[in-house]
């Protein structure tokens, strides 16, 4: 009877699937792009959503969940620019922004998370 | 010497005429290519495999990424199991082409590498029999994270 316990991984026949540009947002390699004279940083981050169907995402930045995109169809591209606040005046801060895809039902097993790595300078000299 | 005057004059608009011709062939393209960062998941109904499953089931994923490296770090995070399942031992495999394979423990899971447009398969296993569970939906989600930076 137990033998009869049919345990799904509820995986449904979807494909799950989004991309995020760029990886890494300042740092060594791009000093300009993490030096802010303000204390909040806009972010400029493209996704892409790969799957065959429309799907939306969650934002994330430093943990939190500041947001969500509109449903976005097929193959579409999307450029959003995500706040992050920095911390600390002349000291350089690790933070991340990423997006999450919403599952469109509860009993999808995988979502997926992308992450761009951000580091962020707030400048007090002039 | 008017004849070497005119060799040097030839000469030297020669040389200027061709710098110049040189100078207009130089044409440089370029474009910043940003790192892209990109996961697909698929494997249609997987189910959870016991230890005396007969035809394990398994999901895929796999990685985009121009990293120079070819490859990306994989988290799972965020595992909920159904209560049946709960603290019985479960873990994730991920299985690369060449076979290897990472245990992914739902109650402390580390990361794998994912290559760049390789498939890796990934199992959910409960190591104990079916009858030592509850019967029931046996159900297991997580977030596959991926890091390409």
């Amino acid at each position: 009877m137990i033998n009869k316990l049919i345990s799904l991984i509820v995986l449904s026949t979807f494909i799950f699937a989004h991309s995020q540009t760029p990886t890494k947002y300042g740092g060594e390699e791009n000093k300009l792009d993490s030096i802010s004279t303000k204390q909040i940083k806009v972010i400029p981050i493209t996704i892409q959503n790969l799957n065959k169907y429309s799907q939306s995402y969650n934002i994330e930045v430093d943990g939190d969940i500041v947001g969500s995109t509109n449903m976005l169809i097929s193959k579409q591209i999307q450029r959003l620019k995500i706040t992050v606040k920095i911390y600390k005046k002349n000291t350089l801060e690790n933070h991340s922004v990423c997006t999450i895809s919403i599952a469109r039902s509860k009993d999808e097993m995988f979502n997926t998370k992308i992450c761009t790595k951000v580091l962020l300078y707030w400048t007090t000299e002039k | 010497m008017n004849m070497s005057k005119v060799v040097l004059r030839t000469t030297l608009l020669s040389s200027i005429l061709l710098s110049t011709v040189y100078a207009s062939k130089q044409m440089v393209f370029k474009t910043e290519v940003l790192p892209v960062c990109g996961i697909e998941v698929d494997g249609a109904m997987g189910s959870i495999n016991f230890s005396d499953s007969i035809s394990p089931s398994s999901a895929t994923f796999t990685v985009q990424t121009n990293h120079q490296d070819g490859y990306a770090l994989v988290s799972f995070s965020g595992i909920n199991t159904s209560d049946n399942i709960t603290n019985k031992d479960g873990y994730f495999e991920v299985v690369d082409k060449q076979n290897n394979k990472t245990q992914i423990d739902w109650n402390n899971p580390q990361s794998a590498y994912g290559y760049h447009d390789e498939q890796q398969e990934v199992f959910a296993i409960v190591p104990q029999e079916s009858n030592t569970i509850l019967a029931g939906t046996a159900s297991v989600t997580t977030t596959l994270e991926v890091r390409c930076d």
